[in-house]
């Protein structure tokens, strides 16, 4: 291909086009200076990033309800503060809510940094599993649509890509009614939420890359 | 302002009055028992739903430690459940067996509790055992971590991750859908998992992986190893023996092996540096790129580029629809791509070079040149030995040629330098194009030239024999005596002075 300077955003992104560029690169400045550029930002880039570690996050806000509940539970809030009936029920129900939210967050969404639910308690409160099992269906609900999409192109198709594909997605499948059956028995452990919600991501992130590569 | 500055604490209260509200129950019990292992027996842990954590000490005492966790509607359920669960710990025929047992589950619920729905366990589980002594471990649906085991060990895991850590003897660790880490074994470790990624450091024996759908990292096998993947990328670093990977899908990068290297991939990229023996290296629809190959190289790359430097023996490479780019190869390259440019640079001995629809370029050969191409150019330069090149509607420059040279063109140019003043003998053919032949001064060459609907022309005096016309030409330069025999066609000849002395 005959290079040119307008080429070369193209052959940052594609490497198949960088000896060109490189090529290029040799009798023209502007570009050699981009390319330097690019080649020390790459080199220099993984250093800035920076992490740290922090231990003790969850386990302080662990004693700090803990504590909280303990300090609650001798005499119930309700009885202690005075308040009756109908507040504490909405207060409650509004909590539910919030507390739903966490678990989705923790259980469903990604990326799954907190741990939480693993670390913190063993187990999900009724009104929690209610809200995961509900958010469940619908997560299901999402992926039978995405399966629904992709697989005429999956079935369709006889390349090793999706033969690879279609044995992943059957093995998942198969690996999810395993998990489910046991969940069924073992319904409010948080360890078996997650692994289930696990598998579910894994089989939403098959079928969206294989909608992508289709598309 | 004020309102906001009340949200925080409300969100606590209510979130409390919500704890209270639908509350369940949760009771938890420990269970403890040490026995003294007797000797030549091993320890085989049997356990589900839980995490196990797995220490060793000098001793030959066992210690078993298990909290049991329950949950369900009511205090009275919630008690009878974690009773029920039971730890066993007891010999059996060579081994003393730790395996945790729940109720057996009946038609109509387990032990009396007829609605299952509203009950939950879990068991963690922590053993301390005489490190000398063979460990057989299963788990599933919960982490599984082992420190300073120094005997072999037999650990499969389901759904929680598999972590062990500074261990001596063979290992053969197994687990689905969670990963295996492994951290420092004085043995060979042999890992089996799917659906989770696989890092193994610092084992001192044989590594040898099969994993599917996730990514396989082994830094420093002491004896090299063996990586069966699909689906992930594989990275082995360091290794200390031989390094066999087969992959599909995924990168496989390889880099620094005291040994030979086997890389099988389909539709994945392959990078390969720093090993001291032989690489083979074979892959599709992806990029080969390797640098410092200490014997022979042997590269089969389908629908991809190849490219590298440094082999210490010499090279083969066989590829289709990507260039090949090859530099420094201390003996003889043989490189048949498709469709595709080739280019070599800095090789010791001979080239074999054979393409199509691409430029053939070949700097600094040491041997003997030989190009097949079609319908590409060739250019070559530094050439120690002679050059044979066969193409077709492209260009052929040869410059400083230090053998015989012989090409055949078709609907293509021909420039030729030749170098030195020994005698080099030349063959030309081509058509539709000119030819044109530098020769070093003081050469002595017996030219034989025709062409037709061309001329020839000469730089030098020429002592002519035979018949004289414009389209051919038979006579000597100096003292004659080396064979130059061009023919053209539809084109004209020259031969000119400045060929390298």
């Amino acid at each position: 291909m005959t290079f040119d300077c307008k080429d070369l955003e193209r052959a940052l992104a594609v490497p198949e086009l960088l000896p060109d560029a490189r090529e290029h690169a040799k009798v023209c400045d502007a570009c050699r200076r981009e390319l330097w550029l690019w080649s020390e930002m790459s080199t220099v880039a993984p250093d800035l990033r920076e992490d740290w570690e922090t231990p003790e996050l969850w386990p302080k806000i662990r004693q700090s309800l803990a504590a909280q509940q303990k300090a609650a539970k001798p005499h119930g809030l309700g009885g202690r503060l005075g308040w009756r009936g109908d507040w504490r029920m909405l207060a409650g129900l509004a909590a539910v809510l919030a507390i739903a939210v966490s678990v989705f967050v923790v259980t469903y969404s990604r990326p799954a940094a907190a741990p939480a639910v693993r670390q913190d308690s063993d187990f999900l409160t009724e009104q929690t599993l209610k809200e995961v099992e509900k958010t469940e269906a619908a997560y299901r609900a999402s992926i039978d649509k995405l399966s629904r999409l992709v697989q005429p192109k999956l079935s369709a198709s006889e390349n090793p890509v999706a033969i690879a594909d279609r044995e992943k997605l059957m093995g998942l499948d198969s690996e999810i009614s395993n998990v489910r059956a046991t969940v069924a028995h073992n319904k409010f452990n948080a360890q078996l939420q997650t692994d289930l919600a696990s598998l579910y991501r894994d089989k939403q992130d098959t079928l969206k890359e294989i909608l992508q590569r289709a598309q | 302002m004020r309102n906001n500055m009340m949200f925080g604490p409300i969100l606590g209260l209510t979130l409390l009055l919500a704890a209270q509200a639908f509350a369940r129950e949760e009771y938890s019990r420990s269970f403890d028992k040490t026995t003294t292992l007797a000797s030549g027996q091993s320890v085989r842990v049997e356990h589900r739903m839980g995490n196990v954590n797995l220490r060793t000490h000098a001793g030959r005492d066992v210690v078993v430690h298990a909290s049991i966790r329950v949950s369900a509607s009511n205090d009275a359920d919630a008690k009878r459940l974690a009773d029920e669960i039971r730890i066993e710990v007891a010999p059996a025929g060579s081994a003393l067996v730790i395996r945790t047992e729940y109720p057996k589950e009946e038609h109509d619920g387990f032990l009396g509790f007829h609605n299952l729905s509203y009950l939950s366990y879990s068991v963690n589980l922590e053993v301390t055992m005489p490190e000398t002594a063979p460990l057989e471990l299963r788990n599933s649906f919960g982490s599984v971590s082992i420190e300073d085991l120094k005997a072999n060990g037999e650990i499969t895991n389901a759904h929680g991750k598999l972590t062990f850590r500074n261990g001596r003897g063979t290992q053969r660790l197994e687990n689905q859908f969670a990963a295996v880490e492994v951290t420092g074994n004085a043995g060979d470790v042999e890992i089996r998992n799917s659906n989770g990624a696989v890092d193994v450091s610092d084992a001192t024996g044989i590594v040898n992986v099969k994993d599917r759908f996730a990514n396989v990292t082994i830094t420093n096998p002491g004896r090299g190893g063996t990586i069966v993947n699909g689906n992930g990328a594989v990275q082995v670093t360091g290794a200390g023996g031989d390094v066999r990977i087969t992959n599909s899908f995924g990168k496989v990068t390889v880099t620094g092996v005291k040994g030979n290297l086997v890389v099988g991939n389909g539709n994945g990229e392959v990078e390969a540096n720093s090993i001291t023996g032989s690489a083979e290296l074979n892959t599709s629809f992806g990029t080969v790129r390797f640098g410092d190959i200490g014997k022979l190289l042997s590269v089969r790359a389908t629908n991809s580029a190849v490219i590298g430097r440094k082999v210490g023996e010499s090279a083969t490479i066989e590829n289709s629809f990507g260039r090949v780019d090859i530099s420094e190869v201390h003996k003889g390259i043989r490189i048949v791509g498709g469709n595709s440019p080739i280019t070599v640079t800095d090789v010791g001995e001979e080239a074999s070079l054979k393409t199509s629809f691409g430029l053939v370029t070949a700097d600094r050969v040491g041997g003997v040149l030989t190009v097949e191409d079609n319908n590409g150019a060739v250019k070559a330069s530094g050439i120690r030995n002679s050059a044979n090149v066969r193409t077709s509607f492209g260009a052929v420059l040869l410059d400083g040629v230090a053998g015989a040279v012989d090409v055949e063109n078709q609907n293509g140019g021909v420039e030729v330098s030749l170098q030195g003043q020994a005698c080099r003998p030349v063959g030309i053919r081509t058509s539709f194009s000119p030819v044109r032949v530098r020769v070093p001064d003081n050469a002595s060459y017996a030219v034989a030239a025709k062409t037709s609907f061309g001329k020839i022309h000469s730089d030098f005096p020429m002592t002519i024999s035979g018949d004289i016309g414009t389209d051919s030409l038979n006579g000597n330069i100096g003292g004659g005596g080396c064979p130059m025999r061009l023919n053209d066609n539809n084109g004209s000849i020259e031969i000119l002075k400045g060929g390298k002395g």
